[in-house]
C-alpha cells in the first residue's frame, strides 16, 4: 500500500502541469514566414522518431521542435503520429531502467514481475496494467504539452493518440485535438485497432465523431482505421473535410502500403486525408513511414491522390500541404451519393450483425439471380423472363 | 461466320505467366489460373459466330493452363452491331430484346467449347419502363450457367441504368465468386457484401469512360481486393461503346503479401493496356492463410456500424430506383 502511494506521489511530481507548461513558457514562438491564400489551408503531418525520455520535459520539448518546424512554414494545423506518448512510460519509477536493460517493450515488461492468466507476455505485467497505473500522469503530460503548444503559437493541433485508462478499466487508445486557445475540441477512440494493439490488450470505441472548426470539419483516426471504408463513411456522412490521421505502422515501408490505406479511403469518402508517422526503432519495434498528405486524384497537380510525402523514411520531418476546402466541397456535391443504398441496405445491416467466424455462404430465401446451376437450354424462340422464370 | 476478321484471330497474352510471390514453389492443387482480357467491341453475325471467335481466343489461354477467363464489360454488344453511325445506342440496344437469351447462349456455348469457367463480358438490357440494366453471368466448362448478376450501383456514364438489387456469390469448384458489373467495383459496400457472403474471388466486367488513368483504376478493384482480401480479376472494353469512349484495363489482383513488391498486382507490370490478355495463378490456400495471418475481416467494429446503421443501406431520399430482377 505504501509503496504504490509512493509510486503514485512520484508520478505526480514527475508530471506535474506546472512543470510542463513552466518549461514551454521559456521557449519562443516565432510567426509564420508564409502568407496564407484565400480559401486554402496548410497542414503539417509531424513524422517522427521516438525518443529516450529522462523527463515529461523531454516529451514536451520534442513536441515543441516539430511543431515549430511546422508552424515556421505557416502550418495552421498540427498532427502528431500515433502512440505519441509511449516515450512517456519512461517516468514511471523504475520503468526507464528496465526497457534500457531490455530489448523490446515486451521483454521489459515480463522482466517487472509475475503476471496473471490476463496477462499478454507470459510472465509479467500487462502493458494495460501500467497504463492505467501512469494514466493520470500521461494525461497530465500530454494535456499540458499540446494545449500549451497550441495556444501559443495559435494553431489546431491533433495530438496523436495516448493510451488512457477508462473508468470501467479498459484502455483505450484516444487521439485529441487542441484548438488555437489551447481547449480541447474533440477527442477520438480508435474503433479499429492494430494487430499490436490488440496484443497489447486495448479496447476498442463504437463511437465516432467530427468536429467542426475554422478550418473545416475534421475527424481524428488511428491508421488501422484506413484499413476498412467504414468508418471513413461514417466520416464522410457527418461532412468531414479532413481525416486526420496518427499512424505507427509496423514493418518496412513500402510505396504500396499507403495506398491501400488512407490513400484509397481518400478517393472512396472524398476527404482529404493527412497521416502522421511514428518512424525508426524504439521498444524493440520498427516503425515506418511515411507520413503524407493525400486527396481525391481530381484535387491533386499530378492526378494521383498524392498532395505531399516525406523525404525521408525514418528522420524527423514535417510535411506540408495546402488544401482548399471548398474544391473538395464543390467535388463531393458533383459526386452527389453514388450508392445504390437500397441494395447495399438488403444485406450489410444484417451481415454486420452476424457473429465472428462470418458463414461461408449464407443462405438467402429471397428470389435473386443466382439460382442452382442447371444446363443451358437451346434458345428460345420468344423472349423470356430473365428472373422468376418456371 | 463471323463478319470480323481481327475477332477470329488468337489473341496471345502479351504476359508471361506471373503467379502469386512462391507460385513455382507451392504444391498445392488449390491453385486456379485464371485469365482477364482486355478488348475493344467486335462485330458478329450471330451468337454462334460470336461463341465461336470467343473460344477461338481463349484457346491459347486454355493451353498455358487457365481454367477462369473473364471478358470485358459491355463486351456483348458485339452482338447489336453494326452500329448505325446516327441512331441512339439505347435504340440500338433497345431493338436487340433478345440480347439475354443470345448472351446465355454465347457464354455457354463458348465456355463449353473452350472448356474453361467464363464470364463473358456484360450486356445492356431493356429493363422494366424502358430503363437498361448491366447483365452479366458465369457459366461452367459444360457451358452450364452458374449464376448471373445484374450490376447494383449507379453509373455516372450511363444515365438513367435501371439498378440490380441482389448481390451473390456464386458457387465454384474452386468457391464462391462475386462478380462486380459497371460500377459495383466502385463502391466498396459490395464487395464487403460479396466476401462476407464467402467470396474470395472477385470479378470485374468494366467498361469504364475514358479518361480511366491507372490511378483512378487503383481506387476501385486494386483497392476493394486490398481490404477485403481477396483475389480479383478486372477485364476492360476499349474503344467506342454505348455512346462513350472506353478505356478499360485488365488487372489480377491479390492482398500485398502476395504479390511481388506488396504491390497488388499479381500479374507484372501492373494494369494490362494492350489488345489480349494477362493471366496468373491464383493460389487460394496461400490468400487462406494471408487471411488467417492478418484477419481484417475478424476485426471489423460491427457494434459501431450497428450504431450507424443507416450509413450502411438505408436508401437516402432521391436515391436512384432498383430494378427489380422480375422486371428484366
Amino acid at each position: 500500500m505504501f509503496e504504490e502511494a509512493s509510486l503514485r506521489l512520484a508520478l505526480w511530481w514527475r508530471s506535474r502541469s506546472s512543470g510542463v507548461t513552466s518549461h514551454l513558457a521559456r521557449r519562443s514562438y516565432p510567426r509564420s514566414r508564409w502568407t496564407p491564400s484565400v480559401g486554402l489551408i496548410r497542414i503539417g503531418a509531424v513524422q517522427m522518431r521516438p525518443r529516450s525520455l529522462e523527463s515529461a520535459r523531454q516529451f514536451a520539448d520534442h513536441a515543441y521542435e516539430m511543431t515549430r518546424l511546422a508552424v515556421r512554414e505557416g502550418a495552421e494545423l498540427v498532427v502528431f503520429p500515433d502512440h505519441v506518448t509511449l516515450p512517456l512510460l519512461s517516468i514511471v519509477p523504475g520503468l526507464a531502467t528496465t526497457l534500457a536493460e531490455h530489448a523490446s517493450l515486451d521483454e521489459a515488461l515480463a522482466a517487472l514481475g509475475p503476471g496473471d492468466e490476463h496477462t499478454s507476455s507470459e510472465s509479467g505485467v500487462d502493458l494495460t496494467d501500467v497504463v492505467a497505473l501512469a494514466t493520470p500522469a500521461i494525461r497530465r503530460v500530454y494535456a499540458a504539452t499540446f494545449s500549451t503548444l497550441a495556444r501559443r503559437f495559435g494553431v489546431h493541433i491533433a495530438a496523436g493518440s495516448a493510451m488512457l485508462a477508462e473508468r470501467d478499466g479498459r484502455v483505450l487508445a484516444v487521439c485529441h485535438l487542441f484548438g488555437p486557445q489551447g481547449r480541447l475540441l474533440m477527442e477520438q477512440a480508435k474503433t479499429h485497432l492494430s494487430p499490436l494493439e490488440r496484443r497489447w490488450g486495448l479496447a476498442t470505441s463504437d463511437r465516432l465523431t467530427v468536429a467542426s472548426t475554422p478550418l473545416g470539419r475534421l475527424a481524428l483516426a488511428g491508421s488501422m482505421e484506413a484499413s476498412y471504408f467504414e468508418p471513413f463513411r461514417l466520416m464522410a456522412l457527418q461532412g468531414a473535410d479532413i481525416a486526420l490521421v496518427s499512424a505507427a505502422d509496423i514493418g518496412p515501408p513500402t510505396p504500396w502500403r499507403p495506398m491501400r490505406g488512407l490513400w484509397a479511403r481518400c478517393q472512396e469518402a472524398g476527404v482529404f486525408g493527412v497521416q502522421s508517422a511514428l518512424v525508426g526503432d524504439a521498444f524493440g519495434l520498427e516503425f515506418a513511414g511515411p507520413a503524407a498528405v493525400y486527396a481525391p486524384i481530381e484535387l491533386t497537380p499530378r492526378g494521383d491522390g498524392v498532395l505531399a510525402v516525406a523525404e525521408q523514411g525514418d528522420a524527423d520531418e514535417v510535411v506540408l500541404a495546402d488544401l482548399d476546402i471548398g474544391a473538395l466541397r464543390r467535388l463531393r456535391h458533383d459526386r452527389g451519393d453514388r450508392r445504390n443504398a437500397e441494395a447495399i441496405g438488403r444485406y450489410l445491416p444484417d451481415l454486420y450483425a452476424r457473429p465472428w467466424p462470418w458463414p461461408e455462404v449464407l443462405a438467402t430465401a429471397e428470389p435473386h439471380l443466382h439460382r442452382p446451376a442447371t444446363p443451358i437450354p437451346p434458345p428460345p424462340d420468344a423472349p423470356a423472363p430473365m428472373d422468376g422464370e418456371a | 461466320m463471323s463478319r470480323s476478321t481481327k475477332c477470329a484471330k488468337i489473341e496471345q497474352s502479351r504476359f508471361a505467366p506471373i503467379a502469386n510471390r512462391g507460385e513455382e514453389a507451392s504444391t498445392s492443387a488449390n491453385v486456379v489460373r485464371a485469365a482477364a482480357l482486355r478488348l475493344g467491341l467486335d462485330t458478329f453475325a450471330d451468337e454462334t459466330a460470336m461463341a465461336r471467335a470467343m473460344a477461338g481466343r481463349l484457346q491459347a489461354l486454355v493451353q498455358e493452363g487457365v481454367r477462369l477467363a473473364v471478358y470485358p464489360g459491355l463486351y456483348g454488344l458485339s452482338l447489336a452491331g453494326p452500329w448505325p453511325p446516327d441512331m441512339p445506342w439505347q435504340q440500338i440496344v433497345r431493338g436487340h430484346r433478345h440480347l439475354v437469351e443470345a448472351m446465355r447462349m454465347v457464354g455457354s456455348r463458348a465456355a463449353r467449347t473452350a472448356r474453361v469457367y467464363l464470364v463473358p463480358g456484360s450486356v445492356l438490357l431493356p429493363g422494366a419502363e424502358g430503363r437498361l440494366v448491366e447483365w452479366t453471368a458465369l457459366f461452367g466448362p459444360d457451358g452450364t450457367l452458374l449464376g448471373e448478376q445484374i450490376a447494383t450501383q449507379p453509373d455516372p456514364t450511363l444515365a438513367d441504368k435501371g439498378l440490380g438489387r441482389t448481390i451473390a456469390p456464386i458457387d465454384t469448384p474452386f468457391g464462391p465468386v462475386g462478380l462486380l458489373a459497371g460500377a459495383d467495383a466502385d463502391v466498396p459496400d459490395v464487395a464487403r457484401i460479396l466476401t462476407l457472403q464467402g467470396a474470395r474471388l472477385l470479378v470485374a466486367v468494366r467498361a469504364p469512360a475514358a479518361p480511366y488513368a491507372s490511378m483512378r483504376a487503383m481506387a476501385g478493384m486494386w483497392q476493394v481486393v486490398q481490404q477485403t482480401q481477396t483475389f480479383g480479376l478486372e477485364s476492360g472494353l476499349v474503344g467506342m461503346a454505348a455512346g462513350a469512349v472506353r478505356d478499360g484495363k485488365a488487372g489480377i489482383f491479390a492482398p500485398g503479401e502476395m504479390t511481388p513488391g506488396d504491390s497488388g498486382f499479381l500479374a507484372r507490370p501492373g494494369y494490362f493496356v494492350g489488345h489480349g490478355a494477362v493471366t496468373a495463378a491464383l493460389d487460394l490456400d496461400a490468400l487462406e492463410a494471408v487471411r488467417a495471418r492478418r484477419p481484417l475481416a475478424r476485426h471489423l467494429n460491427a457494434a459501431l456500424y450497428r450504431r450507424n446503421a443507416p450509413a450502411f443501406g438505408v436508401a437516402p431520399a432521391g436515391a436512384a430506383r432498383t430494378e427489380d430482377a422480375s422486371d428484366v
